[in-house]
């Protein structure tokens, strides 16, 4: 037996609107929405006189149908309507038109709350520019069959998180996915990411953004250069239709959801890389999209000059802190954690979500407090990109109420300088290694997402091969990208048949994975730094749609060699609670003899802080169960070998080697560990990292 | 033109569809999925080899197929072009629609 709908009694026109029938709209429903027999469109403008809600069927140049939303159908600020008889939903594009003070209508404006965007729906293909309104608001349907779906909800400090491009992870010839350089392509390459025990993948830009925002041929190559990243949002609800190879169906929204079902499934939770600190729409010189004209005021921070400020270094600000925008920033991020189940957020530049509306940076940010303590928000983890492009660094003092985590800069500047050599580094590296508790005191371990590369700069594999930048593709002149990289080339700028040099860099991108992956905090692995991914020494590819920034999955031994041994080490992690207590680990016992965490050097207990000192050890152990788990490694960034004396473990346990960076190809699955044949004294090749584990009752 | 005949057998409907199935012609398709919906068949059969193009609007017409039917029924699109087959894998419907060569009752 089933209930028939009911139908409401208040849904029928009272007005006749260009020949729709109409009646006023629902201020409450931002955006355009479906309701018994018609939309809702409603959009926030203060300074417009009139707004005009403009009709065309898809990719029509002329719009079929303008209808003045009528004055007595305002409330506040908001234009609501409800128009009938709308046929070809699928087919229907919209947008507004907005008359000023001044009398003068404008071009057609999308809608910030457009849940699905026309225009860019097949990658690369070339914009028709005569087209006036090019970034042209869709309905979406939400009637995705999301079945028996359950977020993984994974314990922060449990989270390892890869970073990864949607297109440049597929879309090399070699990923041999069915749909290269889409959301369908990611979701076929899960089961490598579950193979090595990635449990977070963070996708970098997926708000629908313009590939040909600033696009320009390079003339010395003649390579076409696009806006590959996407760190430029066009329209904040919509997905990128172009990542969708359904996209041109307009079904890219549930392309997307499909692929997040699947990272579920895998008990992988999906994080979004969001830009709310800037838009497409750039400074004076810039386009009007949307919200320009709409209210630029509102929406973007200006000088008292009436200037854009640029804190983002890309020609605006949002507004984050002023009343209208925070309501849209907060309800774009619920939308996104309700209708695509997203588990959690990274906010490029978020120091800019604490400066206020003229700028000065805010001690207690509403934005950041509100997003803290949302509870539609609350089982979502929020990272911030704790700078801004304006000077602004807040690693480490970011407003958080317990709640934010960081990227944490120093993580990676530290660590790179460490491996590297540097010396006067063991003191800052051992802080950095156990969750900067200088930084996030009181604060659990997962307040530091630790990474030691990431889109922005060298990839993993540049850092030990380049000591210079080398951006000349990406047509500036080598003027882009930063230049204080803290990478070291062990001897050969580059590309080298030098098999010593081969070998070391092998063995430093080992010893920067297992450090990170046995630090506490969150790790963060840049897609295709465990396969050894090189941009040939660019550390700025956001331009680049090509094998330059494309993830190569053709097998060799290096590949082959690296995703074994990330994978082993991610495995460890998981295995091994010592290396990821959810607090800071202090000098307490867990068992009589047995500290949290003790320091050692070349002879056990005695740790080595000087300056000139390149050797780290420290052993960690942690309760699993009615056991004790003891973890220890040691880093030896010398030149030379060393031999170490271990600590001594009770009960007769036994130290056993999970992996050795400094011999060839080694690290052990989980349960196959050797125990060592010496149990008393370690010996350290040069520039090597050794991890051990034991357990005691 | 689009045209779709509705042809019953026994528990199976199939709807043998021709022309194009767009924004124009999606609105007449959803009215013949709500006839068949009533019918109450076991199986339903969205034959299209004899279509020429499907847009947007038809490719969601099959979601709307399937929400039109009770979960007891099969729906099976049979004679897709690739567009649409691989459209309907990418997209997690695959779980909800089975997509064949041919169609046997």
């Amino acid at each position: 037996m089933t209930s028939p709908m009911l139908d409401r009694i208040d849904s029928y026109p009272t007005h006749r609107v260009s020949g729709f029938p109409v009646r006023h709209g629902n201020p409450l429903l931002p955006g355009a929405t479906f309701l018994h027999g018609g939309v809702n469109f409603a959009v926030c403008s203060e300074n417009a006189t009139a707004v005009s809600l403009v009709l065309y069927h898809h990719g029509d140049s002329e719009p079929y149908a303008e209808l003045p939303i009528p004055d007595s159908f305002r409330t506040g600020h908001i234009w609501a309507i409800v128009v009938y008889e709308l046929d070809g939903l699928d087919d229907l594009e919209y947008g507004y038109r907005c008359e000023g003070p001044a009398g003068e209508p404008g071009g057609v404006l999308s809608d910030p709350y457009a849940k699905l965007v026309a225009g860019r729906e097949v990658w690369g293909r070339e914009p028709d520019w005569s087209e006036p309104y090019q970034h042209r608001s869709r309905l979406m349907f939400h009637d995705f069959d999301w079945g028996d779906d359950t977020a993984p909800r994974i314990p922060r400090e449990e989270l390892v998180i890869y970073e990864a491009h949607v297109r440049g992870f597929t879309r090399h010839p070699s990923s041999a996915v069915t749909a290269p350089g889409t959301y369908a392509g990611l979701r076929e390459k899960l089961p490598y990411l579950k193979s090595l025990g990635i449990n977070a993948i963070e996708l970098m830009p997926i708000f629908e953004f313009d590939e040909f925002e600033n696009s320009r041929v390079n003339a010395d190559t003649g390579e076409r250069l696009y806006n590959f990243w996407g760190y430029s949002t066009v329209s904040f609800y919509a997905p990128k239709s172009g990542y969708a190879a359904s996209g041109k169906y307009g079904m890219a929204g549930d392309e997307l959801k499909a692929l997040v079902r699947e990272c579920h499934s895998h008990g992988i939770e999906v994080i979004l890389d969001v830009v709310f600190n800037h838009t497409a729409e750039g400074n004076h010189e810039g386009p009007t999209i949307s919200f320009k004209g709409l209210d630029n005021d509102v929406w973007y921070m200006m000088t008292p000059e009436g200037y854009y400020y640029n804190f983002s270094g890309t020609g605006n600000t949002m507004n984050c802190n002023h009343p209208v925008v925070r309501k849209f920033v907060l309800d774009c991020l619920r939308y996104w954690a309700v209708e695509y189940r997203i588990d959690g957020f990274r906010f490029d530049l978020a120091a800019i979500l604490s400066r206020d509306v003229d700028g000065t940076p805010l001690p207690n940010p509403p934005i950041l407090q509100e997003l803290a303590f949302d509870p539609v928000l609350r089982g979502c983890v929020l990272i911030a990109e704790a700078w801004d492009a304006a000077g602004l660094y807040e690693v480490g003092s970011f407003p958080n109420y317990h709640r934010w985590s960081e990227w944490n800069g120093r993580y990676r500047d530290t660590i790179r300088r460490f491996v590297k050599g540097d010396t006067g580094m063991v003191g800052e590296m051992a802080t950095r290694y156990v969750g900067s508790p200088d930084l996030y005191a009181g604060r659990a371990t997962a307040a530091s997402i630790n990474f030691v590369t990431a889109h922005d700069g060298f990839t993993l594999y540049d850092l030990v091969s380049y000591n210079d930048k080398h951006n000349e593709a990406n047509g500036e002149d080598n003027r882009d990208g930063a230049n204080d990289n803290n990478s070291w080339n062990c001897g050969a700028e580059g590309e080298t048949d030098d098999k010593e040099i081969n070998d070391l860099r092998r063995r430093q991108v080992k010893n920067f994975l297992a450090l990170l992956l046995t630090s506490q905090g969150v790790p963060m692995i840049l897609a295709g730094d465990e396969r050894g991914r090189t941009q040939w020494g660019n550390n700025n590819a956001y331009c680049h749609d090509s094998d330059l920034s494309w993830v190569d999955w053709t097998p060799n031994p290096l590949t082959d060699e690296l995703v074994r041994f990330t994978g082993d080490l991610v495995r460890f992690r998981a295995a091994h609670p010592a290396v990821r207590t959810a607090e800071h680990p202090t000098g307490r016992e867990v068992r009589p003899g047995l500290a949290e965490i003790s320091w050692h050097g070349v002879t056990a207990y005695a740790p080595d802080w000087s300056d000139g000192s390149r050797l780290m050890a420290v052993m960690r152990c942690a309760p699993m169960g009615d056991a004790v788990d003891c973890v220890y490694v040691v880093a030896n960034t010398h030149w030379e070998e060393h031999d170490v004396e271990l600590p001594l473990l009770p009960d007769g346990a036994l130290w056993r080697l999970a992996a050795d960076t400094g011999a060839a190809d080694c690290s052990f699955p989980l349960g196959e560990e050797p125990a060592l044949d010496d149990q008393h004294v370690l010996r350290v090749g040069p520039r090597s990292t050794v991890v051990l584990c034991a357990q005691t009752v | 033109m689009f045209q779709a005949d509705l042809i019953t057998s026994g528990d199976t409907v199939t709807i043998q569809m021709s022309g194009d199935l767009d924004a124009l012609s999606a609105p007449s398709f959803h009215e013949i999925l709500q006839q068949v919906a009533t019918r109450s068949p076991k199986k339903l059969c969205l034959a299209m080899h004899g279509l020429s193009y499907i847009s947007s609007a038809g490719v969601r017409g099959l979601v709307f197929a399937r929400q039109k039917m009770g979960d007891d029924m099969e729906v099976v699109v049979e004679g897709a072009n690739e567009n649409v087959a691989e459209t309907i894998r990418m997209t997690g419907l695959q779980h909800a629609i089975t997509i064949r060569e041919s169609f046997s009752a």
